[in-house]
Formats: structure tokens, sequence, C-alpha cells
């Protein structure tokens, strides 16, 4: 046989292998900063890296959307039709939407016809505490981004949906996992990551967008060593915290938690990343004393380097399960003719707070649930003012039974006066729209000892209804005077995000199934569509061919069916499910002031 | 493009320019390749002439060769694991590229191998068998000629859909991409074995996604461990028929390449590498 010494062009490798012309453009960074003021895409979760939620768009309003129709539904198809969190994104006429169990795919927005489908194929031991939900994808250049269960990172060529790159974030043995979207900042991919309920220590990590290469990563319990990286070396770039045990007894902070399961935000005024952070591990906290930073807090940090520049924390020496992870988001307003650039956020601990987002001070706080009984109080630097008695009793006190301490009543619930499920804010009113719960559980705490991938608690808890006739709340809340303008009421916990319009509307979804409408000013409902499952996603809605369009996940699930406790019982017979729905004004109807513009 | 071309036809009746002439040519050549006849299948597979179609093009020149050896077992104990040898050292031309399916499977095609600095005498790898079918291995030589190679194999089938060994085992992320690897210093050549742990999902058992090993490349690397166009002696894509936990083994004629660099790729984007040879 002759030996073929040539070096030949590239020949198509396989007969299966199709290289598709590139047709869409390349995203950049301004255009993800741009993302809220242009409709006609939505490039990040939060429809804005601020966060807001709130479309300009005002072709659909309070006049019309009792004619909003449905236009085409998109089934995740399976049998793995668990909660569906996730927001979708939009570009280039092409929906990027996730769902559970680490799946995404490439929709046509116009047809709902699947472009094409990536499943991660996740290992057995994946350790998701709370559903195998997603949250959603980022885009940058000619990539789309996502988390997976079993914490990596994935790059996706979204004009094929192949991989570009995969990167281990961190390992999912010991509890660590990815829910939340990333973001893109300045061309780093941006990610949290889980596992609080696992004594992980939480990390925030960035990414070269192109490459993949690491870039930094900051944990965030006080003690532990962030890094940069240079040319794939990792360069010590100083402890969280300055050092440890400031805050945390002798080895307690190893294994601190404090994961940011959720995500951020990134405020372009301040060139900061906005990060939240979970409980401290264990959720005994008798076993920490101190405040256990920088658990149970908001961060800001430099998306260069990861640097934290400042910290406000939410509840110190927490003990709740009250996560401090609960999206930040940045926003204006006048004061005795100043702007005060401000950032607003309600806690899982029942807390609504206002801080300045330049240095963390602390603004304002109040109340968004209707009774709080482990605190009476905020003091003027923000800190809770505890209530005697409100905190489970010591395991190892005087009251302590069978190694158990002291059972307390507690309200909100650890599953708190709000949750993950995002809260929008109106430029047009200023008012910001929270989906909050009131609940209660009774807690105790016991002794526990860390255990590589185990659970590390030390609490008991049931979580119990407040009221008879309803669990969820979705409120307007006043940032200024803490007022609740309007309410309405919901028989199971509201689970999913918000969305505001400039046309007047406020939209959100049901564990009954319902997308539904508000009018911003009064609360009063619009409009309503039973998409067949519980919708704990978050609706958006942007611009196509000149009409507006709304979409939301459909898909019962997350933490409610798994650790609901009593309420359990108001969700039982929720059936999931796994679709993307999209609705637009028929053409006919109410369009004619669009095609005027 | 053979339509386009025949529609241009009476135009190069007109004039007889540079074009034309390149015109005329590709004409000529899409119109003579139309002409050959696929020749009969021995096996009688009622895909023979499909799956040529589907991987060669349906104007591809094919005859067959017993210039290539085909080897597969007569009847395939384990239906999962199909051992596969195409030895092609005394095959006469240039190889161009080489394409192997099965074709009764699912998803038939089974690798497609792009020789760069060198193409391989010996290629080997374990398949998977849905029912008894025949498999192929049809080379390309410098004239663009499909020479095939076929055998039959017999089997009690159900090797695609069958869930993998390693779904049931709770710990196979951990094992991922473990591999053992040797290389043969042999008179005549060189021989590369190697072995990886990869489920090699085929997308086809309920609930378990698509999970499989699509890129190699083999490098000649020496001593400098650069892994580039310059190095590269080939490239292949594998596709759902190939086995789980693959043991593939190619031979190379005996040169100055004493350290070999295989680099693995599957369809979630996890990369393996793995050196052969002297250090």
């Amino acid at each position: 046989m002759k030996q073929l010494t040539r070096i030949s062009t590239t020949f198509a490798l396989s007969a299966l292998a199709l290289s598709i012309a590139a047709t869409s453009h390349a995203v950049t960074n301004e255009e993800i900063l741009r993302d809220q003021q242009t409709p006609e895409d939505i490039l990040s979760y939060g429809m804005g890296l601020n966060g807001q939620r709130f479309s300009p768009m005002d072709s659909l309003n309070k006049a019309n959307v009792n004619q909003l129709t449905p236009a085409w539904a998109f089934s995740f198809g399976g049998e793995k039709q668990r909660g569906q969190e996730s927001q979708p994104l939009i570009k280039d006429g092409v929906m990027y939407v996730t769902g559970s169990y680490s799946r995404i795919w490439a929709v046509d927005a116009r047809t709902g016809e699947e472009i094409w489908q990536y499943d991660a194929r996740l290992p057995e031991g994946i350790m998701p505490c709370c559903d195998v939900v997603n949250r959603g994808a980022a885009i940058y250049g000619d990539k789309v981004f996502f988390g997976t269960l079993d914490a990596k990172m994935v790059a996706l060529d979204r004009e094929t949906g192949k991989p570009v790159w995969i990167k281990k974030v961190a390992d999912y043995q010991e509890g660590y996992a990815i829910s939340a979207a990333p973001m893109v900042v300045d061309g780093k991919v941006i990610t949290g990551t889980a596992g609080g309920e696992f004594g992980v220590v939480g990390k925030i990590v960035a990414y070269d967008a192109e490459t993949g290469d690491k870039a930094w990563e900051r944990p965030t319990i006080e003690g532990h060593m962030g890094y940069i990286y240079e040319d794939g070396e990792a360069v010590e770039n100083g402890i969280t915290g300055g050092e440890a045990n400031l805050t945390w007894p002798g080895d307690m902070w190893k294994n601190g938690g404090g994961a940011p399961w959720l995500g951020g935000t990134y405020d372009e005024a301040t060139n900061s990343i906005l990060m939240g952070t979970g409980n401290p591990a264990p959720w005994n906290s008798h076993l920490r004393p101190g405040d256990n930073l920088f658990a149970a807090s908001r961060l800001a940090l430099n998306p260069d380097d990861g640097t934290i520049k400042w910290h406000f924390q939410t509840t110190p020496n927490e003990g709740w399960d009250f996560d401090g992870v609960n999206e930040l988001i940045s926003f204006e307003y006048e004061e005795d003719g100043e702007t005060v650039h401000a950032a607003a956020t309600a806690d899982r601990n029942g807390f609504f707070y206002v801080l300045n987002r330049e240095n963390g001070d602390f603004i304002r706080g109040f109340p968004f649930v209707d009774k709080i009984t482990w605190a009476s109080g905020l003091n003027d630097d923000g800190s809770p003012i505890f209530t005697e008695g409100g905190r489970p009793g010591n395991p190892f006190g005087d009251d302590a039974e069978d190694g158990k301490g002291e059972t307390v009543f507690a309200q909100p619930s650890f599953l708190g006066g709000k949750n993950w499920q995002p809260m929008a804010y109106s430029q047009n009113t200023g008012l910001f729209y929270v989906p909050s719960n009131e609940w209660s559980m009774d807690i105790w705490n016991e002794d526990v000892t860390y255990k590589k991938g185990a659970a590390f608690l030390g609490a008991g808890f049931t979580i119990k209804p407040v009221n008879d006739d309803y669990v969820g709340v979705l409120r307007a809340m006043d940032p200024h005077t803490g007022e609740e303008v309007w309410r309405h009421e919901n028989p199971a916990p509201l689970w999913g995000g918000v969305l505001t319009t400039a046309g007047g509307l406020v939209f959100t979804g049901t564990p009954e199934g319902y997308l539904k409408a508000f009018d911003d000013e009064t609360g009063e409902e619009l409009w309503r569509f039973n998409t067949g499952s519980g919708v704990v996603g978050n609706p958006v809605t942007w611009e196509m061919d000149g009409e507006q369009y709304v979409s939301v996940a459909s898909g019962w699930g997350g933490a409610v069916p798994l650790w609901g406790g009593e309420v359990g019982q108001i969700v039982k017979d929720f059936n999931q499910g796994g679709m993307v729905w999209t609705f637009k004004l028929p053409s006919s109807a109410g369009n004619a002031d669009v095609a005027s513009r | 493009m053979l339509s386009w071309n025949l529609i241009m036809y009476p135009s190069i009746h007109k004039s007889v320019r540079a074009a034309s002439i390149i015109s005329l040519a590709v004409l000529f050549s899409l119109v003579s390749s139309k002409a050959f006849a696929l020749p009969e299948d021995i096996h009688k597979s009622p895909m023979w002439q499909y799956n040529i179609e589907r991987y060669l093009g349906t104007d591809a020149d094919v005859v067959h060769t017993d210039q290539v050896s085909l080897k597969v077992p007569d009847f395939a104990e384990d239906s999962a694991q199909v051992p596969l040898t195409i030895a092609l050292d005394r095959f006469e031309g240039d190889i161009r590229s080489i394409v192997s399916w099965v074709d009764l499977n699912p998803v038939p095609h089974l690798f497609s191998y792009q020789p760069h600095q060198q193409a391989p005498l010996t290629l080997a790898l374990n398949f998977r068998v849905q029912q008894a079918t025949t498999v192929r291995a049809a080379i390309q030589d410098e004239n663009d000629v499909w020479h095939i190679a076929s055998a039959h194999v017999d089997a009690a089938g159900g090797g695609c859909t069958a869930p993998s060994v390693t779904a049931s085992n709770p710990h196979w992320s951990d094992q991922l991409g473990n591999s053992q690897g040797r290389y043969f210093s042999r008179p005549a050549s060189n021989r590369l074995k190697l072995s990886i742990m990869h489920p090699m999902d085929s997308g086809m058992v309920e609930n378990v996604p698509i999970f499989h090993i699509n890129e190699i490349q083999i490098h000649a690397v020496n001593n400098d461990k650069t892994m580039d166009e310059e190095s590269l002696l080939g490239e292949m894509s594998l596709s759902e028929s190939a086995s789980e936990n693959p043991l593939f083994v190619f031979d190379f004629a005996g040169d100055d390449s004493n350290q070999y660099a295989l680099r693995l790729r599957d369809t979630q984007g996890n990369v393996f590498k793995r050196i052969l040879g002297d250090t």
C-alpha cells in the first residue's frame, strides 16, 4: 500500500456531521447591557442584567390583555416532567429554554418547532436539594451557556446545540449542583453553586466565554482563599473576609454553606455583580455561634476578579434556613433632588430591604409578610432585632430532651416569605411586585456532624399554612413607604417569577396551572390561561414581527411538593408537566397601534 | 447540481471559453459518474443501495474489493460488543477516506475515518448490532472510487437499545474517561491500542440521553507532545453504533514515530487525551 504524505484539507469527516452556516450574529456585551431597552430580544435572566423584569413594551396593555391567545406550545417531552423554573431567552427569532434534568432546547420563536435539543448525561448520584430544576441560560457571542445538576458549565453552539466546551465547576459528590441561570458580564460567564444543605462551601466562578478557561473563583465563606487564573495557573487573590474565625468558631467555617445557588444580577453603574448567599451550614445555629459571614448575605463583587466590594447580611447567625439568595434588583429614585442608586430585595426572612448599592449601606427595611416571629424589627443598620425565644432551642442546653432542643413556632417558614421566584420592579409605578407566601413552621435543632455528601442540617421541621384559604400572596410593595399597595391571594404557594410591563400589566403563574395578568395599579385580575400544569417558571415578553409576545414555562414541581409539610395537602393533586407556552394578541385585535409606531 | 449543469449545456456549444470548459468537465464527471452501475450486493441486503447513497452519495462510483479484509465473527455472542477488524495493508490505492456502516442498525453509520499524514494499516473497534446484518467498509481511492468490503454477522440482536452496563453502575461518572492504552512496536508497523471507559449511550434507551465519543484524533507527537495540524495522522468520527467502553486498535507503518497521542471528545464536550509510546 502506498503511503499518503499529503496534508489533505479538511473534508466532511462524517456523512452525519452537518456544518450549518452561521446566520445569526454574535451577541455583544453592549447588547446584553442594553437588554432591557431592546424588546426584540431577551439576552439575560431577569430581562436585563439589573433583574427588574420590566418591559418597556405597551402594545399589550390593560385594555386588550383579555384577548391574549396562545400562539404555540412546545413540549419538553420524555418522562422527565418535573419542576420547570426556567426563563426563556430570545434572539434572532429563536427561543432558548431550559428544563428539568439539565436539558435545553432551541425553538423557532415563530412556530414553536424544535431546532435542537441538548440533554446533559447526568450521573445517578446528583444531589439537588429541591427538585431537578434549571432556571435558564445565558447568551454571548455565538454560544449559549447553562449549568447542570452535576455542577458543570456547558457552552453550546447556538446554531447547532453542539458543545463547544464543558467545565466542572465543582464536585457534585460533595453536594454541589447548579440550578441557576448563569450571567455573562464583559465576556465572562459567571455562575454560583448550590449545595448548602450538604455543607459545601459556596463559591462563585467565572469563565472566559470563548475558551472556557477559568478566570476567577470566589468562595463565599470567611476563611477560604479566592483565586484568579493567569495562563491556567491559580494565583491567590485574598481570603474571603480577611481571615478565618472572625465570625465562625473552630473549624465550622470549613463546611460553612453560604451557597450562592440563585445566581445574581449585575449593576452597570457600579460595575458590581450583586449575588446572594444561602444559609450557613448546618442549619443548627448553636453549633456555630457568631455572625457566620458571608452566609445569608448579599455580596457586591468585582466582575473582573471576583473580589468582594461590600456585603450586607440579612440574618446574622441564621438559624431558620433563611437563605440570603433572593435577587437584589437595582433601581433608581429621586430624593432631595438627588438620584439614589438603590437596590432592593425581599428576603426569605420576611423583611424587604432597600440598600445603597454603591456601598451596601442599609437605607430602609420593613416586613413584606403579615407576620414575623423571629425578629421584632430592624435596627438602624438593617440588622434584625431578634425575638427572645424565637430561635430553635439549643440541643445541648438545659431544656433539651433526647438530644433535641426546644421546638419553636416560626413564621415565615423555612421556605421563606419569598423563595427563589423573582419579583419585578415597574419603572412606571415605582412598585415591586413580590410573589410571596404566608406559612409557618415548627422547627427544632439536634446534633449533627459533617459527612461528605450527606445532609448537614441538625434540624427537624414541618411547614404549616397559617390561613385556611390561601398561602400565596402576590403583593405590590412601595419601596419608599413599605406600604402594601395591593395584594392578590392564591390558594397554593406562589412559586413562579413575576413580569411587569409598561402596558400596566403584572404577570405571574400559579401552581394551579394558570398564567395570570393583573392591573399594576389595582391588582385586579385581567386575564388567566390554564397551561395544564403548575406554572413555576418566569414569564417573559418580547416583540417579533411588530407584535408583542408573552412566554412562560409550565410544569409543576420545585421545593414545595418535596419540603412543603402540611402545605403538601394543598398541592398533592397538581399534575406534573413540561411545556413552554407562547401567547400574543390575535393579529386583528389591537395591533394597529404597533403597526403605526 | 446535476440538473443545473444540464440546463447550462446549450451555452457550452455557443462558446468554448475556459469557464465553459470547466463546466463541461464538471458536467462530464457528473454524467459519467451517474453512468456507473451499482454492482450487485453479494449479501443481498435490502439496505445496500440506500446506505451507499446516504453515506457515499448518489453518484458514487462503487466497486467490490478483495484488497481489504473486513473481519467480524459469524455470530455475535454479545450483540452489544461485536469485534470488527479492517485490514488495509493490501490496498493498492491512496486512501482518501474510510466509511463504515452496519446495514440494519437503527443508525447504521459506525465511523468515518479521514487520513491526514498517513492512512492506517489496520483499524479495529467493537460495534453493536440490533439484528443480524451486513457490515460494510468503503475505502475511497485517489480517483474517488469507493472500494467496498462486506461481511455478514448473525446475531440475536438488541445491542443498540439494551441499557448499557455502565448505566447500572452508580459510580460510572467517576470512571468516565479512564483508559488503558499501549503502544507496540512491531517489525512492519506500530500498533496503538486504547480502551476507554465510556457509556457510549446510543440515545435509544428510555430516559438516557445520547452520550458517546464522537470524535477521535490520532497524532504522531514524538517527544514534543504538540498536537496540531502537522502532527495529525487522521481523524475519526464515531456514531451510535460504536460499543460501550470502546477498544480501538490502529496500526501505522513503522517509521520514526515512537510516540502517539489520541484525543477523544464526546457528544457532551468532554475531552480525553492519552499519550501512547515511548516517554
